[in-house]
């Protein structure tokens, strides 16, 4: 499969926070979604990404061409929505465009407009004036002008009412349709990433937890729900353990080996929604550093 | 580049309509009381409040995390902010030039010789000056960024200037008892600069000077810019 996006053995060390050995790929024509919580390393990603950062160690290919090389090159060829998007606010909607517009030899002005006039964002105001939700209309619209392949969002969602939110995905999932570009989304809305990603890649800790399509993540990835005295038979496959004076709710990445071992038995096992492995992976990984915690640890870094 | 260079013009334009506005009654009032030397120093003051004005908005919009996310290298982003201060730097030397050629027609002169502005040695003392502040101040912003990078400029401008009042003290000093050309220049702020300017116009002439200085002012941005690359190659945001 052609990939858009490589990114092998990714290394970049902060005090007090280091992503480690990250690895992924997102072939063309795919969405996806970047999920972990707060200060896993989804930012730093991006901002590597794009080259505001540089990498300590590992490498990332976008469209085929080293970005430590070719960044300028790449980023053509990117369109990017940040979380916050920052602007010259003393300008209007149409005077940062014109600014935009040439660095981008793809640009499309009549594109633009019309994208615009879709999201109603008046092209002679300015941007100072404009909402939060206005701005990131505003960066998805600097972003689609100039014939990206590879759109990168980061948190572009946060900020945004639910309709237009709606909107965004569906206009995503049209965005990939001819098969040749691709979305790599950041986001802590996971009821995001369930209605349109293809593909999700988990970060905790600056470590990789998992990078599958998203059926892979629903057929392997389960809750296992069940009384106290039956949780140290199942502690090998749960990666996440949350427990109550009488039951246990726990995640697992081998669903099928925990519906074998407990088959017959008092136990519920159902299907997980991003926002569970989220929540028991990052209790797990909690627990796992204060010495309290319960199951296997994520961050193993497996990529499937 | 140039598309960098568009950029801060464009998000400067206002800041040097307002600019312009303050300027202008300074120019009148100077040329009218025939100080000359206040003048220069208001238009390179001038040059260095659009380049200040231009970078606190970038500053404020975290505008080096949006241009080094666009399709321009941080080499192509060095050299477009090198042109931009230099634009300040003209647009600067022609309305000091203009104004001073508006305000003579308007108020006339004021029992003095040829103004500054129309010296070999201020015009080219003008550039020098401009040249010579953007050579310490790039790599102080590349290498910090505008806040520390200011106070660190500041910091090493200070002795810079220091030495050359007093260079100016000690040595036009000597020079206005001796009746040296060009001493009168030890009368304003400044004077060591063109002093010595007026001394290789002397010595060179006007093209043979003209050439050295430029090719002087050139060496010192080249050296400039490419420390600033340099620096700023390994910034992160």
């Amino acid at each position: 499969m052609d990939q858009i996006l490589e990114v092998r053995g990714l290394d970049k060390s902060y005090a007090g926070f280091a992503l480690r050995g990250v690895s992924f790929s997102l072939p063309r024509g795919y969405i996806m979604g970047l999920i972990g919580p707060n200060g896993a390393g989804k930012t730093t990603i991006i901002r590597l990404l794009l080259g505001l950062a540089r990498p300590d160690g590992g490498e990332i290919r976008a469209l085929g061409l080293d970005i430590s090389t070719n960044g300028a090159i790449v980023r053509s060829r990117i369109g990017f929505v940040h979380e916050a998007p920052s602007f010259y606010l003393h300008l209007t909607v149409a005077g940062l465009a014109s600014i935009v517009a040439r660095f981008y030899p793809h640009w499309d002005a009549t594109v633009f407009r019309r994208l615009a006039s879709e999201f109603q964002l008046p092209l002679g105001k300015r941007v100072y004036a404009l909402s939060r939700g206005m701005r990131t209309k505003l960066a998805l619209a600097l972003a689609l002008s100039h014939d990206a392949e590879l759109l990168v969002l980061d948190e572009p969602t946060s900020g945004l009412d639910p309709v237009f939110r709606r909107e965004l995905l569906e206009r995503l999932a049209a965005y990939i349709q001819d098969g040749n570009r691709s979305v790599l989304f950041s986001t802590q809305i996971t009821s995001d990433l369930e209605r349109v990603a293809d593909y999700i890649t988990f970060i905790q800790g600056g470590q990789l937890v998992f990078s599958t399509t998203r059926d892979e993540v629903k057929d392997r990835w389960g809750l296992v729900k069940g009384g106290l005295e039956l949780l140290d038979e199942g502690r090998r496959f749960f990666r996440g353990i949350e427990t109550s004076a009488f039951s246990f709710t726990a995640v697992t990445d081998d669903v099928e080996a925990a519906r074998r071992r407990f088959a017959g038995r008092e136990v519920v096992v159902e299907r997980a929604s991003l926002e569970d492995l989220m929540f028991y992976l990052s209790r797990a990984r909690a627990g796992a550093a204060t010495g309290e915690g319960e199951g296997s640890p994520p961050g193993r870094g497996r990529d499937s | 580049m140039i598309g960098l260079l568009l950029k801060d013009l464009k998000v400067g334009a206002l800041f040097l309509c307002l600019i312009g506005l303050i300027y202008l009654p300074i120019v009148v009032q100077f040329v009218a009381f025939g100080h000359d030397a206040p003048l220069f120093l208001a238009s390179i003051a001038l040059a260095a409040s659009l380049v200040a004005s231009v970078l606190a908005v970038e500053w404020r919009v975290d505008a080096d995390r949006l241009l080094c996310s666009l399709p321009v290298s941080r080499t192509s982003i060095v050299r477009g902010r090198c042109l931009a201060i230099l634009a300040a730097g003209a647009i600067s030397l022609v309305l000091w030039v203009c104004g001073g050629l508006v305000g003579d027609v308007l108020v006339g002169h004021v029992g003095r010789g040829t103004p500054l502005w129309a010296t070999f040695e201020g015009l080219v003392g003008f550039c020098l000056t401009i040249v010579g502040l953007a050579t310490l101040f790039m790599p102080c912003y590349f290498r910090f960024g505008i806040g520390k990078g200011s106070a660190i400029f500041a910091l090493l401008l200070i002795p810079l200037a220091s030495a050359e009042a007093w260079g100016s003290v000690l040595v036009l000093g000597g020079a206005s008892g001796s009746a040296s050309p060009g001493a009168a220049a030890a009368t304003v702020p400044g004077g060591l600069v063109r002093y010595v300017i007026s001394q290789a116009q002397q010595e060179l002439g006007a093209v043979g000077a003209l050439a050295l200085f430029t090719l002087a002012g050139a060496v010192l941005l080249w050296a400039s810019v490419a420390l600033s690359i340099r620096f700023y190659e390994n910034r992160e945001f």
